[in-house]
């Protein structure tokens, strides 16, 4: 009796961890899965089509280093407007030359080298709370900040040097002081003059990410007042399709002109392609673990047959057929399955609980912190249960198949 | 109604072979109370196990009611076990985490278990005189009540034939005796087919015949 117990508590066992090992590792796929989509999206307006210049080399050091093959130029614009199913073009372009900023935060003053850049409000104005306040052409200019440059900063600056982080709580409305012309790094560059004042009035996932953005209006005064005035280049151009499904063949049509693009649809191929790689992974790894539970339980199975070889044979002997016996076996078996899966999916949300909370306050300086990493959907854990219901069936199969064979008298010596 | 022709059992013990029955022939009428004697290894349980279906014979027919039972499929075989015979062992073998009701409906969940079921089994615990003991498990029991719990088993399907076999070699003697009286008194009851194998003469001698056995022969 007490041998039967520790049997089935061991198989129990074995399907519980196994089942707990495969809702940490479903929960993780599927929640940075959903992360992953979720800021492809923050990224990328479903309907639009960033485009740049080609460049040789892909990567942050070809914005500084590579000629491009091909500027981005008002005839870029007009040859693009051509294509169908093309809604707006806005363009984005750049103060032409060095410029710093002076910022007062938490306490400290902080001056720092930056790259200007000017968008359209068509393109941004979904990420500021009044719209109105991007036409605003006197002091203090709105600017936006990319949300990512905050992240950059508590990650790369703050956090290592025990500097308070920011949020964007502490920037929205702050008084920035901008001295176009003017390094904190390069001798060459003009001394300080009077500073224009600028005001944060949003954040964007969207915005060119090396710089803060203003309206392109006053980064055209800006190049004509304090650079040698506009080149007549676009950095980038934000094509807005007319509808979400035209996007693909839109960009397609456009990288035949010679530009490079970016859009939702491919930068989830790309991160699909990344995550095929981890949900192979956590799949290898959940496979052995099953395949190391499914050899416990049918290593358990056979000792328990043996050791239950009477009961099995007083069974036959009042009236039980080879299928009753086959029955009993793998109802208990599904049995324990069922209680191990429970217990299992208990366990491994658990440990996922505990997982994401530790996880994400290791986040907490980042503006893009995510709900959870850890997600599930009533599919996922439809399967998770009936998984380890199955691995218990299955490893239980063979030796029902044996139990059921046994000779009645035999097994009753 | 029992009737066994040119029977022979051979089997491999380890790297030996090794003949249990010789071509027996034995045939057992309707209500009829038979004691198989010999000495241990003679083939008594070899007989037993044959009629109850629990084995099968290398040579010869098992005919039950007219019926071979050796060419039945393992359904039938089961259904045969299961409704016509009720088998009483040396050992008991009772499920110990089980209450004594719940061992004597054991059989019923193998043909159909119904509610009348345990009304049924109530009075047969109450016939085998344990209706005090019939909510305790059967590890509670003594070696005499554990047997008596047996044949209410035995006897739950109704079936036409008891085949027992040592029901009284793990009883005191007086113990053993009232297990008899118990076994002869529901045969008579309930007009069973009484076989009993052993090697007791005192038991031997109450049955209505006694059948011989040495070496795997009838004598």
């Amino acid at each position: 009796m007490k041998q039967k117990f520790s049997r089935s508590l061991l198989t129990t066992l074995s399907i519980l961890i196994a089942v707990a090992a495969l809702t940490v590792f479903t929960g993780i796929n599927e929640g940075i899965k959903n992360t992953g989509t979720a800021q492809v999206a923050r990224q990328n307006d479903l309907n639009e089509i960033t485009v740049r210049a080609k460049t040789k080399n892909p990567g942050l050091a070809s914005f500084f280093t590579e000629k491009n093959d091909k500027k981005i130029t008002q005839a870029s614009v007009d040859e693009i407007a051509k294509i169908q199913g093309i809604k707006n073009i806005y363009k984005e372009i750049q103060f032409n030359d060095f410029s710093s900023l002076e910022i007062d935060l938490l306490g400290f003053g902080m001056t720092t080298d930056i790259l200007v850049f000017g968008a359209p409000k068509g393109l941004i104005e979904g990420d500021l709370a009044n719209k109105n306040v991007w036409d605003r052409t006197t002091e203090p200019y709105p600017v936006i900040i990319p949300r990512k440059l905050i992240n950059a900063y508590n990650v790369l600056i703050a956090n290592p040097q025990n500097l308070p982080t920011i949020g964007e709580k502490d920037l929205i409305g702050k008084q920035l002081s901008y001295y176009p012309n003017h390094s904190t790094f390069f001798t060459t560059s003009t001394a300080q003059t009077a500073p224009i004042k600028l005001e944060v009035v949003g954040f964007s996932d969207k915005v060119n990410l090396l710089g803060i953005t203003m309206s392109d209006k006053i980064v055209e005064e800006l190049n004509n007042k304090y650079s040698d005035g506009n080149t007549g280049n676009y950095l980038d151009l934000f094509v807005e399709t007319d509808s979400f499904g035209d996007v693909p063949r839109v960009a397609q049509e456009i990288e035949k002109l010679g530009y490079s693009t970016e859009y939702y649809q491919k930068d989830l191929e790309r991160l699909s392609g990344q995550l095929a790689k981890l949900s192979v992974s956590l799949g290898i790894i959940s496979f052995i673990i099953f395949l190391l539970a499914g050899i416990t339980i049918v290593s358990n199975f056979l000792a328990s047959i043996i050791e239950r070889r009477r009961e099995i044979g007083l069974f036959r002997a009042i009236g039980a057929t080879k299928f009753h016996i086959k029955k009993l076996i793998l109802m208990e078996a599904g049995m324990m399955g069922l209680a191990g899966s429970l217990l299992g999916l208990f366990a491994g949300m658990l440990t996922g609980y505990f997982l994401n909370k530790s996880v994400l306050s290791d986040f907490s300086s980042l503006v893009f912190t995510p709900d959870s990493i850890f997600q599930f959907t009533a599919l996922s854990i439809t399967e998770i249960i009936l998984f380890g219901v199955l691995l218990s069936l299955a490893a239980a199969y063979i030796p029902a198949a044996k139990a059921a064979k046994m000779n009645p008298f035999q097994a009753l010596k | 109604m029992i009737h066994l022709k040119n029977i022979s059992k051979k089997f491999v013990d380890g790297k030996t072979f090794v003949t249990a029955l010789h071509d027996i022939n034995l045939e057992i009428k309707k209500g009829e109370f038979v004691a198989i004697t010999g000495p241990s290894g003679s083939g008594k349980t070899s007989v037993l196990n044959l009629i109850g279906g629990l084995d099968s014979p290398t040579h010869g027919t098992i005919s039950i009611n007219e019926k071979d039972i050796s060419k039945y499929s393992d359904k039938e075989l089961s259904k045969y076990r299961n409704r016509s015979v009720g088998f009483v062992f040396q050992e008991f073998h009772l499920e110990q985490f089980l209450t004594v009701l719940e061992n004597v409906l054991l059989p019923t969940y193998f043909n159909h278990h119904k509610k009348e079921d345990a009304h049924r089994a109530k009075e047969l615990i109450s016939e085998v005189g344990l209706s005090d003991r019939a909510t305790s498990h059967t590890n509670q029991l003594s070696g005499g009540q554990k047997q008596r719990t047996a044949i209410a088993r035995a006897l739950i399907n109704n079936p036409q034939i008891i085949l027992a076999d040592e029901p009284t070699g793990n009883l005191d003697a007086a113990t053993g005796a009232k297990i008899l009286e118990i076994l002869k008194t529901l045969h008579k009851k309930h007009g069973i087919t009484l076989v009993i194998a052993t090697h007791d003469e005192k038991i031997a001698s109450s049955a209505d015949r006694i059948i011989k056995i040495k070496d795997g022969k009838i004598c």
